[in-house]
């Protein structure tokens, strides 16, 4: 009972200030009328902060001693210094970034909408067991021009019947160089194995690209966030 | 001219039309600077600063509150200086000259004894404030010496209604407490022996 009122005691005390302002919710209102009606600290700290409060309202106004009119020069010289400084060299910084940014985004677009160079795919196919998933994998990416499809310079294999668009049959299981207890397991293997070369190839090839990418994102946003707190701060 | 008027002038770069709107709002302004850094110096390079960067900034200004909107530019210029003055302290409390032609503080009647004591008690209310901390005097002189309400001090501070109300509550409460250890300064009607 004692905690309790102790802890109504100290909530009391922290709702005086909105209460003399008359800022307090019904309910917080009639809960402090109850607690002064009880409590002669509450009622001496509420009488010494309404004093407060008036000695702070009768504080003199100071006149200032001159005007404050801004003058033509004064602009002059805040123009001149908003040039020069920190906003204005960070207004040119993120516009530079921005454009940069595009610049490689597009590069790396291009990079990856073009066919990759196959040079890698031939030893990557005869150290893999698996050309039917390569194929396969292929027929699943049509080429963009017919050329570029069946390019003997450009496809390695043109024995693959997937590659062409036909289904990989169990015969293309046959062609592969590495026997497997099943006639189903080799194909996954084959595809995974395919894929992870043509994977890594182009991780490989392409991870200077991101490193930058991310790290022109991350400049950005700091130049950003920048821009925004001195801007704010100006005003 | 009306407000709205000589503010749509000044978006426009009519600087005359900015001064008058300074005219009317440069009092407030540099007593808010005043009561925050308590040095004449200080505020006034403030006042002006604000007025500078207020016709600068003015083509943002959206409309609603001038006074919310000047005053919260001279906010965050006396948290500058007093970010400066951390960093290089230099004490002028001392420096504040009350203006001789104000109203009468702390008692009613005039005379020579009154205007020493009403010095006294505002230098003693001009300590207090200075012991506060920076937000809370903030808010404690827009609400109870520049009369803005919670809402208008949410604007000025860029903050919550309910931080607003913290900051007063809390702000008053250690002012009660530096005024009541000088009672000896406090009017009879504020004292309590």
């Amino acid at each position: 009972m004692l905690e309790f009122s102790g802890r109504r005691h100290r909530m009391v005390r922290g709702l005086l200030s909105p209460y003399i302002d008359g800022r307090l919710s019904q309910k917080d209102e009639r809960l402090v009328d109850e607690h002064l009606s009880q409590c002669a600290e509450c009622r001496r700290e509420l009488e010494e902060l309404r004093n407060t409060v008036q000695l702070l309202q009768r504080l003199p106004a100071v006149a200032p001693a001159r005007s404050f009119a801004v003058s033509e020069s004064q602009v002059r010289a805040r123009s001149a210094e908003t040039s020069g400084s920190p906003l204005g060299t960070l207004r040119l910084a993120t516009a530079a970034l921005v454009l940069l940014l595009a610049l490689v985004v597009a590069g790396d677009l291009w990079r990856t909408s073009t066919p990759a160079p196959r040079q890698a795919a031939p030893s990557a196919v005869q150290a893999s067991p698996a050309p039917a998933g390569a194929a396969e994998s292929r027929a699943a990416q049509p080429p963009s021009s017919p050329e570029q499809g069946v390019s003997p310079q450009a496809e390695p294999r043109p024995q693959m019947g997937a590659a062409k668009g036909r289904e990989p049959s169990a015969t293309d299981q046959l062609v592969s160089p590495v026997p497997s207890p099943s006639p189903t397991l080799p194909q996954v293997t084959a595809t995974i194995t395919a894929g992870e070369v043509r994977e890594a190839h182009h991780v490989l090839k392409d991870w200077p690209l991101r490193q930058i990418e991310f790290g022109l994102l991350g400049l950005l946003i700091v130049a950003g966030a920048a821009f925004v707190f001195l801007r704010r701060k100006t005003i | 001219m009306d407000e709205t008027d000589l503010v749509s002038r000044s978006q426009r770069g009519d600087l005359a039309s900015f001064n008058q709107l300074v005219e009317v709002y440069q009092a407030q302004v540099y007593n808010l600077a005043l009561r925050m850094l308590s040095g004449i110096a200080e505020a006034q390079d403030v006042t002006q600063e604000t007025f500078i960067a207020a016709f600068h900034a003015i083509k943002s200004f959206r409309g609603g509150d001038l006074r919310v909107w000047l005053l919260r530019i001279a906010a965050n210029r006396c948290r500058d200086e007093l970010r400066k003055r951390r960093r290089r302290p230099t004490a002028s409390l001392d420096a504040i000259l009350l203006d001789p032609q104000a109203p009468a503080f702390g008692s009613p009647e005039p005379g020579p004894e009154n205007h020493v004591l009403r010095d006294e008690l505002a230098q003693c209310i001009n300590r207090g404030l200075a012991s506060i901390p920076e937000d809370q005097r903030l808010a404690v002189i827009l609400s109870d010496v520049q009369g803005l309400s919670y809402e208008e001090i949410a604007g000025v501070m860029n903050t919550s209604l309910g931080t607003v109300k913290s900051r007063i509550s809390r702000g008053r409460a250690h002012l009660r407490s530096y005024l009541m250890a000088q009672g000896e300064l406090l009017p009879g009607q504020y004292r309590h022996d």
